[in-house]
């Protein structure tokens, strides 16, 4: 992640003249840039193609922030500070996500127990039908349309915590008739 | 997609410096006392005020705190700044010695006239002055942060908020005619608690930040 003096400096040359409108000293510093956020994701991110995505996004953000470097100053913790919001991003974004663990965990129980091409989504349709309508809408937006927490809290105009205490309920719910069903069917 | 973004390169006007960010909004803050001051006069026994140590110290704490957070609210808006520990924190530790102050202080109050010392002076106008002010001055500070990129914009929110209340009420202690530390606790403090509350709460409602995609 450090950067020698000289590399910074070529930077930061580069962002000033790029601040100006120069487009060529705008590619040669973001083609270097992306191998520096690449070296830092890879690892950071749980998987190359989560790297890949958080080098890009980044990219996107010293793009848009590119007014905000000042020049003189050194641009590596300019950049790394843009890089690391994006990473804490994306793993507050994931741990959203966490709960779901579980529900991920039976449904690739479901999908290997109904290995014929097909019944594993009428499956889930039906393991969901346990579910109460508010419960089912939130898991089906979540995880079968695969929207975020937000995105979901918007589609069904509740609250982001709203959504978060009516998941895990469902997580809960299903995870005691997948558990009865599993020891039912032994 | 790095070509995409060079083809959509535009020159840009670097973010002004922080100091001249600072003297822009100390400018506009001190603007806005002077208004508020044309408009209600200023307390006819300011020199007596001058003398009291306690209103000496609440002042003086008052307005380190409005231009310690307005400075770290302005620092933390640039990416990269945001792990300089004493612009987030100090405000708050100044914030903090002004609550346990203020306490202390109706404390002595309480010990010397007695339980009617907790009952603060009615004055509802404190604390609206410090709400109205404090909202005309957050729209100068929060479009100078806007205009920068706060990664972290709960924090820039609080500060901003505390730096504006704050000054409002550095305006406002010098009309308001009511010493009682009760009165000040609860006038003056709170509502710049509150405020800086809200602030920490509207931040990343209406700042944008970077990592919007």
């Amino acid at each position: 992640m450090a950067l020698t003096e000289e590399q910074d400096k070529r930077l930061a040359e580069w962002m000033k003249k790029a601040q100006g409108g120069d487009k060529a000293a705008y590619d040669c510093l973001l083609r270097e840039a992306a191998q520096l956020l690449k070296r830092y994701f890879v690892s950071r991110a749980e998987s190359n193609e989560a790297a890949d995505d958080l080098m890009q996004e980044t990219l996107v953000s010293v793009h848009r922030a590119r007014h905000t470097y000042m020049s003189g100053r050194p641009f590596a913790p300019w950049m790394y500070a843009i890089a690391r919001r994006r990473l804490v991003d994306h793993w507050r974004s994931r741990s959203r996500t966490v709960p779901c663990d579980v529900l991920d965990e039976t449904l690739d129980w479901m999908d290997k127990r109904e290995s014929p091409a097909g019944e594993a989504g009428e499956s889930i349709r039906e393991t969901l039908s346990f579910l109460p309508e508010n419960q089912r809408r939130v898991v089906e937006l979540l995880k079968v349309d695969g929207l975020s927490i937000k995105e979901t809290a918007r589609e069904l105009d509740l609250s982001i915590a709203a959504v978060k205490v009516t998941a895990h309920r469902a997580y809960e719910r299903l995870r005691k008739a997948l558990k009865k069903n599993k020891i039912g069917n032994q | 997609m790095i070509d995409d973004l060079v083809k959509d390169l535009r020159p840009v006007r670097p973010v002004w410096p922080i100091g001249v960010r600072m003297a822009a909004w100390v400018g506009v803050a001190v603007a806005a006392a002077m208004g508020l001051l044309m408009a209600v006069s200023v307390r006819r026994d300011l020199d007596l005020v001058l003398r009291s140590g306690r209103l000496l110290i609440d002042a003086g704490t008052v307005m380190l705190m409005a231009l310690t957070a307005a400075w770290g609210a302005l620092r933390l808006s640039i990416p990269g700044e945001e792990k300089a520990w004493a612009h987030k924190y100090l405000p708050f530790g100044i914030l903090g010695f002004w609550l346990v102050f203020s306490i202390v202080q109706i404390a002595f109050d309480a010990i010397q006239a007695g339980a009617r010392a907790l009952i603060p002076d009615p004055h509802l106008a404190c604390a609206l002055l410090v709400a109205g002010a404090g909202t005309l001055l957050t729209l100068p500070i929060g479009l100078l942060i806007r205009g920068a990129a706060p990664l972290e914009p709960r924090w820039c929110g609080a500060l901003a908020g505390m730096a504006a209340s704050s000054a409002a009420l550095v305006g406002v202690e010098l009309i308001c005619v009511f010493e009682r530390p009760a009165h000040f606790g609860f006038y003056h403090v709170i509502p710049v608690t509150l405020f800086t509350a809200l602030g920490a709460w509207l931040g990343p409602k209406l700042l944008p930040t970077l990592l919007e995609k």
